[in-house]
């Protein structure tokens, strides 16, 4: 996995077979020195997103790649706030 | 017995050895999306709104559907996380006898969950030690005006 951040234009926040939240114009940084774990920062639309889902466990970070190849991320921790994301995650999964 | 629905599946078995994995219950915002998508479009502003028969079993089947294992010439179709217009789109290009099959399966499966959910109900309220100790409504009055 790059270092670099990651950058994508649509993902999602899973619970199961449903969507927590969907997630625009996402970063996902990898950790660092400071910060174990790997952080997602993106944009929530109005009414995109589901309080009570996002409160359920476990929930996960899919990034689309292209069409059939996602990338996933176990979430950690997420705060949605005025329509901004931020998100903690454990390590990503296989690429799928 | 929980009040929330969780995001169980369920496989279920077709003919020839073709499965669909469809949720286990539609939760009630699910509940209200479907009942809100078998309806007809009006096609006058004073039409009132009523129920298009045509549309009610593929709705039911879109609500439910998460994935399956059917093949276009030995090719998969995927249609788990893809957008409702795209698994919309496959099962209408179905053979209409798979379809129905699919269609009976889920509204099997729909029977089966709703007489599961009213024997879990049933064995609750026998269960529950509130049905044998709670006060009548009268009790109440009575201990108030007591």
């Amino acid at each position: 996995m790059a270092a670099l951040p990651l950058t994508g234009r649509r993902g999602a926040i899973r619970w199961h077979y449903y969507t927590a939240a969907d997630v625009l114009d996402y970063t996902v940084t990898a950790p660092s020195a400071d910060r174990p774990s790997w952080l997602l920062r993106g944009t929530v639309p109005a009414g995109a997103s589901d309080p009570y889902k996002l409160t359920q466990t476990p929930l996960e970070f899919v990034a689309t790649l292209t069409v059939g190849s996602v990338l996933r991320w176990p979430v950690l921790a997420v705060t949605v706030e005025a329509g901004r994301i931020r998100a903690t995650l454990g390590p990503p999964g296989a690429l799928a | 017995m929980n009040a929330f629905v969780r995001p169980d599946s369920v496989v279920l078995a077709l003919a020839g050895g073709a499965t669909i994995i469809v949720k286990r219950r539609l939760n009630t915002g699910e509940q209200h999306a479907l009942a809100a998508a078998m309806m007809r479009t009006p096609t006058t502003p004073d039409e009132k709104p009523r129920v298009d028969p045509l549309k009610v079993g593929l709705e039911t089947t879109l609500a439910y559907l998460l994935d399956w294992t059917l093949t276009d010439d030995g090719r998969p179709v995927p249609i788990r996380e893809q957008a409702p217009e795209a698994v919309r789109a496959a099962l209408k290009a179905l053979e209409y006898d798979v379809y129905q099959e699919i269609r009976g399966a889920i509204d099997a499966h729909v029977l089966r969950q709703d007489l599961a959910r009213a024997e879990e109900k049933k064995s609750q309220d026998i269960g529950s030690p509130s049905s044998a100790s709670s006060p009548s409504p009268s009790d109440v009055v009575g201990a108030m005006n007591g």
